[in-house]
């Protein structure tokens, strides 16, 4: 086994129960993705990304916010204070709708890996996150 | 009676932009933008403890935590400016009409309460955006005040959409 899988595996089996294998992308490949959070905006509303990269929430109001999955039990970054960060990696293929639990009207999506148009018209996979990599 | 609240809101609110107009300083700029906040967060308390409506109590919790949040911003701000905040006629209508929108609300129970809370929220909101817009924006010689008031006017949007959202769905 590759040491970045190896990794990812010990990762997650520390903080989720639910794991199952992905491909995931070598280190060289893993890519932070930032999102903004400002003026009551996720900004890019929408990230497209490859499985095992990292997505970075940046809290830029003044105002508290969330990156919370809307499918109950998805991811959830809890409150982010203004000016501070969460990280998150999504480690299975995907389309993840979120919104700010404290804003609803805020709105964004996570689509990970080549199969996330597919995900989006069946029923959504459970997401592997590992919070704050 | 509904009639009647409503327009005296809006009076209020005339009144509001008309004693603000006289140009304020940045000193009461700080006291009614703090003071605004604060009518907010202790209505949203009330709310919060009195209403047993989910929806009702879910925005009142977000006015307590959001405008909290905000007065935070403005006190550490005018704190680092060595501005103290100054009380003057527009502070003093917006803390007296919250304190009679607490009095009035304090009577009421069930739907009635939810309705006149979020009746009030609207005009809160749009009375507060408009302002901001009218005379806070525009007069705060700071920059850093006015990117803050600036900064804060789509939360106070959010908010007045969502209230309007509630109002609708409560008739």
């Amino acid at each position: 086994m590759k040491p970045f899988r190896q990794f990812l595996l010990i990762f997650c089996f520390l903080g989720i129960s639910a794991w199952s294998p992905v491909a995931a992308a070598g280190p060289q490949d893993r890519k932070t993705h930032v999102v903004t959070i400002e003026n009551m905006r996720f900004s890019p509303d929408v990230i497209r990304m490859a499985v095992g990269d990292v997505v970075e929430f940046r809290n830029r109001d003044l105002v508290p916010h969330s990156a919370t999955e809307v499918r109950a039990g998805g991811f959830d970054s809890g409150m982010i204070s203004p000016g501070a960060n969460w990280k998150m990696t999504i480690l299975r293929e995907g389309s993840f709708p979120y919104h700010c639990l404290y804003h609803p009207e805020m709105k964004g999506e996570v689509a990970a890996g080549s199969a996330a148009r597919i995900a989006r018209r069946n029923a959504p996979a459970f997401p592997e996150i590992c919070g704050n990599p | 009676m509904k009639t009647i609240r409503s327009l005296a809101i809006v009076f209020s609110s005339f009144a509001m932009v008309a004693a603000a107009s006289a140009q304020p300083t940045d000193a009461q700029i700080a006291a009614i933008v703090v003071t605004a906040n604060q009518v907010d967060i202790d209505a949203g308390k009330l709310a919060a403890a009195t209403s047993t409506n989910a929806s009702v109590t879910q925005f009142a919790n977000m006015m307590i935590t959001d405008h909290s949040a905000v007065n935070q911003s403005a006190v550490a701000l005018v704190t680092k400016l060595k501005v103290s905040p100054e009380p003057n006629a527009t502070s003093r209508s917006l803390q007296e009409e919250g304190d009679k929108n607490l009095a009035a609300l304090r009577g009421l129970r069930g739907a009635a309460f939810d309705r006149a809370y979020v009746d009030h929220e609207v005009a809160y909101h749009a009375q507060v955006i408009g302002a901001l817009d009218e005379v806070l924006i525009p007069h705060a010689q700071n920059a850093e005040l006015k990117a803050l008031l600036v900064k804060v006017r789509p939360a106070f949007v959010s908010h007045l959409n969502h209230a309007r959202h509630m109002q609708a769905e409560l008739k």
